[in-house]
């Protein structure tokens, strides 16, 4: 091991140290800011997801011979014209079934609570327990924290707003001139470091990237398995509610390794548990006439569903589509979810997954190319 | 004796007053077939990075990134991890370049590079020439055949230089041989 030569009367602007301190000093500032206006530190890290899903599709914009800015305009126009349209076309289907959902889900979790309150009860009464009142509290809490999360998403209005204005703004610079911010932050580290900074920035990008976008190929395959899967039980029993709307949560969660599927299963079961047997068991109860006599048999063919999206998903698409790409500990995942949830809600488990793979991927490069630092 | 060297000698050196950013880069081989428009970009995507006398600039081993141009000072390559005039292959100067070979790949540096004098360097790295390659592939095209060409080069220079070894030790050991045989 060598170490470099002190500098002889250099300018104190190039030390090592005043560059790294500098660097600290944007870092913090940028953090700062980020954290002070509501909104602006999810918008930011949504716009960096973004860039990396959107970043091959200007490429090949620009290969095609046309400028960098007019490639960005014509992809972010596109994609608010696809949006425009399919707001359109699908919103009877769509906005009416998220409407209905989010107006029954009331409803559901009511009639859902009622009947476990009852069997509860029964259990507990038999068992001696009924002092104790575990089962009420368990399902009460069950109850509320089940409808704040498929309802609220974890965003106000206000930070909606925030989105809809910062992220194509920010994505916008980002595609635009993502190499000169680069290059700034580069350019600030010390001849010591820069090196090894460019090499742990280059195989970040790309490891990233192509986690990001394989994990978009992933979610968007299952949701659309799910979709189909349930539109095959609509053929056999009948139709599940608010299927459309249920499998994009399906896609949706399924960001998330290990729990997400889970998570995307809760909404989907507790349709099929109300449709398919409790409603029609409540219209038996009260004398008016039933869609269909109450069956367990299309809430198991929905979980046969379910697990036949998630059996795609891990033998086919998780070794195909994700094989090459980071793999993050299932413990990172864990900690990144929880920290996601508190700070932004349901949106912030999602976006927590591809900024877990960004700083596992950082860490394990420095710590990398830190070991093997000659100098 | 100065150790030859096919990979870190500067093979290609040309003579020229300009000492714009982009007369030095015109020069330099790798984007020698590059047009003024092409030119201005690589301007852009470049790095200046200053260097103080006896600062490493990188060290036999390391993963490299990228390659340098040396707009002004000098700096001395060397095989190994000491920076000595004995261990000493070539002494580079404005407008040569270096560290080529780390644009293919991330391989572990062949060699030590150490500036000699306050030196200012124009880094081109691998990751913008990914870049390059990924938005504008004629001009990749261009500079990957560049680069092919050097190497191509080098590669002869090298063949060259080891037939000539191969020729002397051959010559030697007749000699050796014919020394015995006269001995007995």
């Amino acid at each position: 091991m060598i170490t470099s030569h002190a500098a002889k009367d250099v300018s104190v602007i190039f030390r090592p140290w005043f560059k790294l301190s500098m660097l600290a000093v944007i870092a913090l500032s940028m953090v700062t800011f980020l954290l002070w206006i509501p909104g602006l530190l999810s918008s930011f890290l949504i716009s960096i997801i973004l860039v990396y899903i959107l970043a091959p599709a200007v490429d090949f914009l620009e290969r095609r011979g046309w400028s960098r800015i007019m490639s960005i305009l014509a992809l972010l126009f596109s994609i608010l014209a696809v949006v425009i349209l399919a707001g359109v076309l699908m919103s009877n289907l769509l906005v009416n079934e998220y409407e209905k959902f989010a107006s029954n889900l009331d409803e559901y979790s009511t009639l859902l609570n009622n009947e476990f309150k009852r069997r509860m009860f029964d259990l507990e009464k038999q068992l001696g327990l009924d002092r104790y009142e575990a089962g009420q509290h368990l399902i009460e809490t069950g109850q509320e924290k089940m409808s704040q999360a498929v309802i609220f998403t974890g965003t106000t209005f206000a930070t909606l707003m925030t989105w809809i204005a910062v992220v194509p703004l920010l994505l916008f610079f980002f595609l635009l001139d993502g190499y000169r911010i680069k290059r700034t932050f580069v350019g600030f580290m010390p001849n010591r470091y820069f090196e090894l900074t460019l090499n742990i920035q280059q195989k970040t990008s790309e490891i990233v990237g192509s986690f990001i976008r394989a994990k978009m190929i992933e979610s968007v395959a299952v949701g659309i398995c799910a979709y189909a899967g349930f539109l095959v039980v609509g053929l056999l029993f009948d139709n599940l509610n608010y299927a459309l709307f249920l499998a994009i949560l399906v896609g949706v969660f399924n960001v998330i390794p290990y729990l997400g599927p889970l998570i995307g299963a809760v909404p989907v079961l507790l349709v099929a548990i109300v449709q398919y047997v409790l409603l029609p068991q409540l219209s038996a109860e009260t004398g008016m006439v039933a869609a269909s006599a109450p069956s367990w048999a299309p809430v198991m063919a929905v979980v046969v569903v379910l697990l036949f999206a998630q059996a795609v998903d891990n033998v086919y698409l998780i070794p195909v589509v994700l094989g090459g790409s980071v793999n993050v500990h299932p413990l990172i995942v864990l900690l990144s979810v929880l920290l996601g949830a508190k700070m932004l809600g349901i949106t912030g488990m999602i976006i927590s997954i591809p900024l877990a793979s960004m700083v596992q991927t950082v860490v394990r490069e420095v710590a990398l190319g830190i070991k093997e630092l000659r100098h | 004796m100065k150790r030859v060297s096919a990979l870190w000698g500067n093979i290609f050196k040309e003579q020229a007053e300009d000492k714009s950013i982009i007369s030095i880069l015109k020069r330099v081989p790798i984007f020698s077939q590059l047009t003024k428009t092409e030119l201005n970009l690589i301007e852009k995507i470049v790095y200046l990075r200053n260097y103080h006398e006896d600062e490493i600039i990188f060290v036999e081993g390391e993963q490299g990134a990228g390659m340098y141009i040396i707009e002004s000072g000098k700096v001395r390559i060397c095989l190994g991890p000491n920076t000595d005039e004995a261990h000493e292959i070539v002494v580079l100067e404005a407008g040569d370049f270096f560290g080529d070979l780390a644009l293919i790949d991330d391989a572990p540096r062949s060699a030590t590079a150490v500036a000699l004098s306050s030196s200012r360097l124009i880094g081109f790295f691998r990751s913008d020439l990914i870049s390059i390659i990924n938005r504008m592939p004629r001009m990749g095209v261009k500079i990957q055949h560049n680069i092919l060409k050097i190497l191509v080069r080098r590669l002869r220079k090298t063949d060259k230089n080891l037939n000539e070894i191969q020729e002397e030790l051959r010559r030697a050991t007749e000699r050796t041989h014919q020394t015995e045989g006269s001995q007995a």
